[in-house]
């Protein structure tokens, strides 16, 4: 049995037999010989003119991160619940593990399962074809440049929206972030968050057409005549859109991208087209590697760009570190400290499965320059064709898609009924994944300071499962991590231990 | 200095409250980081206490200026980081004294430090090097009276743990040079 204090100690068991003199020992050794510090004299105007010092941001920096984590996260799920951003969730959820001492790809592994009412403890083993040499790979900083209002000033700009850089309502110390336009959503706003990987982001409610408000009568519960405004956004019939096709979307989003900051070409723009608007997204390649950081801009039916995103930051090569082996980084991923973020063609377990479902996202092959070989898409139909391909696809706006679903009239959903404890509690179903297929690649993390990078990182594949995790494979050292969370000490509540007595 | 309308009686009043603490609050720096960085991260503290003086319990000022100190140590420490290595960002460096400082006459004591973690370093130093109750270090690390003493006790213990096991090794090492060559 354990001893009870190896776990507070960290040290080996045989190390752990102190008795009460030892312990005592202790304290009078750390006075007696902790040398007294030359400490200057320091001018009493330190105090006096403290109201007239321009005092540094008081920040904690491990709980910045984890406050700048749930946050980003929190924007990122409200952004793909309503507008269906693929690969915007993925990068952020990972910071979940990194600063909320969650356990990084089991959880969301573990989250995905929650969907369809699994409940699944995954094991690790290295399978017998993954390698076992390590190698190098180069870290980068995403910097900001510039100052945020002329940074918000040149994207205004290439929007076409016009106005001055304001201080957002939202804007704090730790998290300055600008605005052009009202934040109320009467009208075209963009943003600007200058921390992290300097998310900008742009909406305009007047890029769809009025809603149709039709009084709609009801009797009310007392028998009299009642009324209320029944709103919809009138459906633009796909004849009359005026929203750009594939093609000329390609075109118009490459201009805007290439004005906020991505060179991308083309044929590297993924683009889906319904009903409600002509989507086009890119990330950023860095290395040859397709990284976490995406640029979006989606066209609404009158032909006006409704909503936009991107990124404002530099990339900058902080040099070249040696990397584990993929068999010896299959041990990390029962530890979230080392789960990053991947690009797109590693969606993560929530994307993923979302995407083969709904079809609604886009297969990528290898990525070049990562000295890997081309491997199958994680996102793929059953029968193995990708769902969407990423090079131009021809795209009639007035013949609906096969793969657009048919209309349905709205039902009210019925309504939970309680279910009863289950008796016994159910024990979580424990599968043991052998991996068998790694790819290199790059995760973006960020760092205490709510800084992004990007560092080298292997991407493994569940052919079983469908989902990849993805963690960082500098060897131990390069970055420094959190210590891991102990929720005996680190807990806000803490049990009062029998021999505690102060 | 020109002062205005309510601002005469708080910056006296801050005054008068504060400045008690500079000899504390140098020796708190001095312990942690070069003496050339004092003055200027003291500054900062009491810049920061300043701007946040409405927040602080009366009676606590000085275990708060050292939780606002070891903010500033932290940071200080991480820009120092930044400029040695090419990524040591993914933490946050604790405020505790470094070794080589606080016990450069007892190499084994000195060892034993660096094998503790951050938070037990930090509880140790403010209890025992800056001599602060529990309740005060308590405020000084944000943490209840409850947690901070239960900290303490680990950090004891784990202390001399680790002092027996650097002890051990000493010994061992000393035999091993003692025996003669076969």
């Amino acid at each position: 049995m354990p001893h009870p204090l190896a776990k507070d100690l960290q040290l080996p068991r045989h190390r752990q037999g102190m008795n009460d003199a030892s312990l005592d020992d202790v304290e009078p050794r750390l006075r007696r010989t902790a040398s007294a510090p030359a400490a200057p004299e320091l001018d009493a105007a330190l105090v006096t003119g403290a109201p007239e010092r321009r005092a540094p941001r008081l920040v904690r920096h491990g709980h910045a991160i984890r406050a700048a984590s749930i946050s980003m996260a929190a924007v990122a799920a409200v952004s793909v619940g309503a507008l269906v951003i693929p690969g915007i969730v993925a990068p952020r959820a990972p910071l979940f593990a990194v600063g909320g001492g969650t356990n990084g790809p089991a959880d969301s592994e573990a989250a995905s399962a929650a969907q369809i009412g699994v409940w699944v403890d995954y094991r690790y083993l290295a399978g017998d074809t993954l390698a076992t040499s390590g190698g190098s790979g180069n870290v980068y900083e995403l910097t900001r440049q510039g100052t945020p209002h002329s940074v918000l000033s040149d994207i205004a700009a290439a929007l076409g929206l016009p106005g001055a850089a304001t201080t957002s309502q939202y804007s704090s110390n730790d998290y300055p972030s600008y605005v052009i336009g009202p934040e109320d959503g009467s009208a075209a706003m963009l943003s600007l968050s200058w921390s992290g990987a300097g998310d900008w982001w742009y909406s305009d409610p007047a890029a769809y057409p009025e809603p149709d408000c039709p009084n709609m009568t009801v009797t009310n519960e007392d028998g009299t005549d009642g009324s209320y405004q029944d709103c919809q956004i009138p459906t633009v019939p796909a004849a009359r859109s005026q929203a750009p096709d594939a093609a000329e979307a390609r075109e118009r989003a490459a201009a805007l991208f290439a004005a906020t900051g991505l060179d991308v070409a083309e044929g590297d723009i993924r683009v889906t087209v319904d009903e409600w608007q002509t989507l086009a997204s890119a990330n950023l390649e860095v290395g040859g590697v397709v990284t976490a950081l995406e640029w979006s801009v989606s066209w609404s039916p009158l032909g006006m760009i409704s909503w936009a995103s991107g990124h404002a930051v530099e990339v900058v090569e902080r040099g070249a570190f040696d990397t584990v082996s993929p068999v010896e980084a299959v041990e990390r991923l029962d530890d979230g400290r080392w789960f990053g973020a991947a690009g797109p063609g590693y969606g993560g377990g929530a994307v993923a499965f979302a995407a083969s479902d709904a079809a609604s996202d886009v297969a990528h092959g290898a990525q070049p320059g990562t000295g890997v070989d081309a491997v199958e898409s994680p996102l793929r139909t059953p029968e193995g064709e990708p769902v969407l391909d990423s090079a131009p696809a021809v795209s009639d706006p007035d013949t609906p898609s096969s793969s657009d679903p048919a209309p349905l009239d709205p039902a009210p959903a019925p309504l939970p009924e309680p279910l009863p404890e289950p008796d016994p509690m159910p024990s979580p179903e424990t599968v043991t994944v052998t991996l068998e297929h790694a790819e290199a690649t790059l995760l973006m993390l960020w760092d205490v300071d709510g800084n992004a990078w990007l560092v080298p990182g292997y991407a493994f594949t569940q052919p079983d499962h469908g989902f990849w995790a993805a963690v960082v494979s500098l060897v131990e050292g390069v970055i420094q991590l959190p210590e891991p969370f102990d929720a005996a000490t680190d807990a806000t509540i803490e049990p009062m231990p029998a021999d505690a007595t102060p | 200095m020109p002062h205005t309308g309510g601002m005469p009686d708080a910056r006296a009043e801050f005054t008068a409250v504060y400045r008690q603490h500079l000899a504390a609050v140098s020796a708190y720096l001095a312990r942690r980081v070069e003496r050339e960085a004092v003055e200027d991260l003291a500054a900062d503290v009491f810049a920061i206490a300043w701007r946040k003086r409405a927040s602080v319990t009366a009676g606590e000022e000085l275990p708060w200026l050292y939780r606002i100190a070891s903010y500033q140590v932290a940071n200080h420490r991480r820009r120092h980081t930044m400029r040695a290595r090419a990524l040591a960002l993914f933490t946050a460096p604790d405020a505790a004294p470094a070794a080589d400082t606080v016990f450069d006459g007892d190499p084994q004591l000195a060892q034993t430090w660096r094998m503790l973690t951050g938070s037990h370093r930090e509880v140790l130093a403010l209890v025992v090097l800056d001599g602060l109750a529990v309740a005060e270090a308590a405020v000084a690390l944000g943490v209840t009276p409850n947690a901070a003493s239960i900290r303490l006790h680990r950090a004891k213990k784990a202390c001399a743990a680790a002092l027996a096991e650097v002890e051990s090794d000493a010994a061992s090492a000393r035999e091993r040079s003692a025996a003669p060559a076969t």
